[in-house]
């Protein structure tokens, strides 16, 4: 499946609808829906709000590969080159008053998906994860 | 997101309905920055509507959660569901909250 969304943060929730839709026509677990829509949100919300400059329009692509065994979800920007892996983790064992207000985002992504990996590819970045199914 | 408020007591009940995400939290920010302003330090947020949350939603609740506690109150919440849950869980959310099953169970906070 491939889609595109504008760069805007509006387009997330329609996202979200469209990677449901996929979720139950392929008869993939809604707690792994879950888990794509959280990480697509993250990691797009961190290109929209700091991936492009100037106000010219941008566009960001979707790809949902389904093999019998896992789903790989790749999303290719055309922002400032920005590998988010690089973040160094949260610590998440603070208290209110030390822990930091933000930085979580990349750390859920991590946590919800098996296998993330980022490139860098001409003026593109790309961005792909990985997650196994569940086998019943 | 559709946010009702209403007042037991010396406890703000937030009631959110909808995702709270990166387009969403905003409004909760703004309804929570103007409780604290009025000296409202104390919160139930009932998340019994809420299906999905992001980085953006937990980021204002911590926000909420260190003004009120530096102000001697305490933001509470109720009624998770398992998705979201799960997302407090991994961020290290579920130590530095307390979580209710309800929100009547969670008056009992105060």
């Amino acid at each position: 499946m491939n889609c595109e969304i504008k760069a805007d943060l509006a387009e997330i929730e329609r996202l979200a609808e469209i990677i449901e839709e996929y979720g139950k026509t392929h008869n993939i677990s809604p707690k792994i829906i879950f888990g794509i829509n959280l990480s697509l949100d993250e990691l797009i919300t961190n290109t929209i709000n700091y991936g492009y400059k100037g106000d010219k329009e941008h566009r960001i692509g979707v790809q949902l590969t389904l093999t019998p065994e896992e789903i790989e979800v790749e999303i290719s920007d055309d922002g400032l080159s920005f590998n988010p892996l690089d973040q160094p983790p949260p610590d998440i064992n603070q208290s209110i008053e030390d822990r930091p207000i933000g930085g979580l985002g990349i750390h859920l992504v991590r946590k919800m998906m098996d296998q993330v990996k980022y490139q860098r590819q001409g003026d593109k970045n790309i961005l792909t994860m990985k997650k196994r199914l569940e086998v019943d | 997101m559709k946010i009702l408020e209403n007042k037991k007591s010396n406890v703000t009940v937030i009631e959110l309905d909808g995702r709270l995400d990166s387009s969403t939290s905003s409004l909760l920010e703004e309804k929570l920055l103007a409780g604290l302003g009025f000296g409202e330090h104390n919160y139930i947020i009932d998340f019994a509507q809420v299906d999905y949350i992001s980085s953006a939603g937990l980021r204002v609740l911590l926000m909420a959660a260190k003004k009120s506690k530096a102000a001697g109150g305490k933001v509470v919440l109720s009624a998770l569901v398992d998705n979201v849950k799960e997302v407090f869980d991994i961020a290290g959310f579920t130590s530095i909250f307390m979580l209710f099953v309800s929100q009547e169970e969670a008056l009992t906070a105060f």
